[in-house]
């Protein structure tokens, strides 16, 4: 496999640029392009988001883990629709501190959960989650 | 990953997730330049359907979505241009110039045909112990 260039990409690159301060500006930009404005790395789009809760068929009883979720996008927005809970994860850490402070004034109290872990092993049971999404990972 | 969101999902549970990718059989040079063009790790060895199928999964949904993805980043630039003076301001000049050049590229590799996007939905195929689940629901 093709080496990418260096630095990009890595953790390091991610840091950086969930560490920029997102401006008014940058979240008319998502409003306008995405119809959202969750402060996404990627480029799954509110329509998109909701294919994939189609997709999901998600019920209030439901735990849904969301690989890669940046700022909680799109699985928070997924497990609110569904009225289910959601497990967030990803690695960045000024990303995972911005999810933190979403899920710290989420109703109902739990539903929003925070874990910092890659994909390559989460500290779950086997069998743990209910559904699983995944929108531009390495985005 | 997809290993490891095999073994945490639950017997029936599904996946679903937009993924980037490159077309099957592209040559060193052009697999160099799809990984500088988009992301670092767009290069694999399989279509996403088919590292979902090695991973255990059972396909329900495969949709190429690359149109969609180059409307998406079509936009992006578009909103971002029309709020250049705002962005630059608000981000900075360095993060703006590099916020650009990264959605440049992405798109310029999507109309090069190097940078695909696909929409896969699956199924848990069997427990994590090799099992098959009791039922699998109809999609």
């Amino acid at each position: 496999m093709p080496q990418a260039p260096d630095g990009k990409d890595d953790l390091g690159s991610f840091e950086a640029r969930y560490s920029v301060r997102r401006s008014r500006a940058a979240r008319t930009v998502e409003r306008i392009a995405l119809g959202q404005d969750a402060g996404l790395q990627g480029y799954t789009t509110l329509e998109q988001a909701h294919t994939l809760s189609q997709c999901l068929e998600l019920g209030a009883g439901s735990l849904l883990l969301d690989v890669g979720a940046g700022r909680g996008w799109p699985g928070a927005h997924l497990a609110r629709a569904a009225g289910c809970r959601v497990l967030s994860t990803d690695v960045p850490q000024e990303a995972l501190r911005e999810a933190r402070e979403r899920a710290a004034g989420w109703e109902p109290s739990g539903y929003f959960q925070v874990l910092a872990a890659d994909g390559r092993a989460f500290p779950l049971r086997a069998g743990a989650v209910d559904a699983i999404v995944h929108a531009d990972v390495f985005c | 990953m997809l290993r490891e969101c095999h073994r945490v999902l639950s017997p029936q549970g599904r996946i679903a997730g937009y993924v980037v990718h490159t077309p099957d059989g592209l040559g060193r040079s052009d697999r160099l330049r799809a990984a500088e063009l988009g992301p670092a790790q767009v290069n694999a060895d399989a279509p996403p359907a088919e590292l979902a199928r090695r991973a255990g999964f059972a396909v329900t949904l495969d949709r190429d979505v690359t149109a969609e993805f180059r409307a998406t980043c079509e936009a992006l630039l578009r909103a971002r241009d029309e709020l250049a003076g705002q962005l630059r301001r608000e981000e900075g000049e360095e993060v703006f110039e590099e916020e650009r050049s990264r959605k440049a590229r992405m798109l310029e590799g999507i109309e090069a045909g190097l940078l695909l996007r696909r929409l896969v939905v699956a199924l848990q195929a069997q427990l994590p112990d090799g099992r098959p689940p009791p039922a699998l629901p109809e999609v």
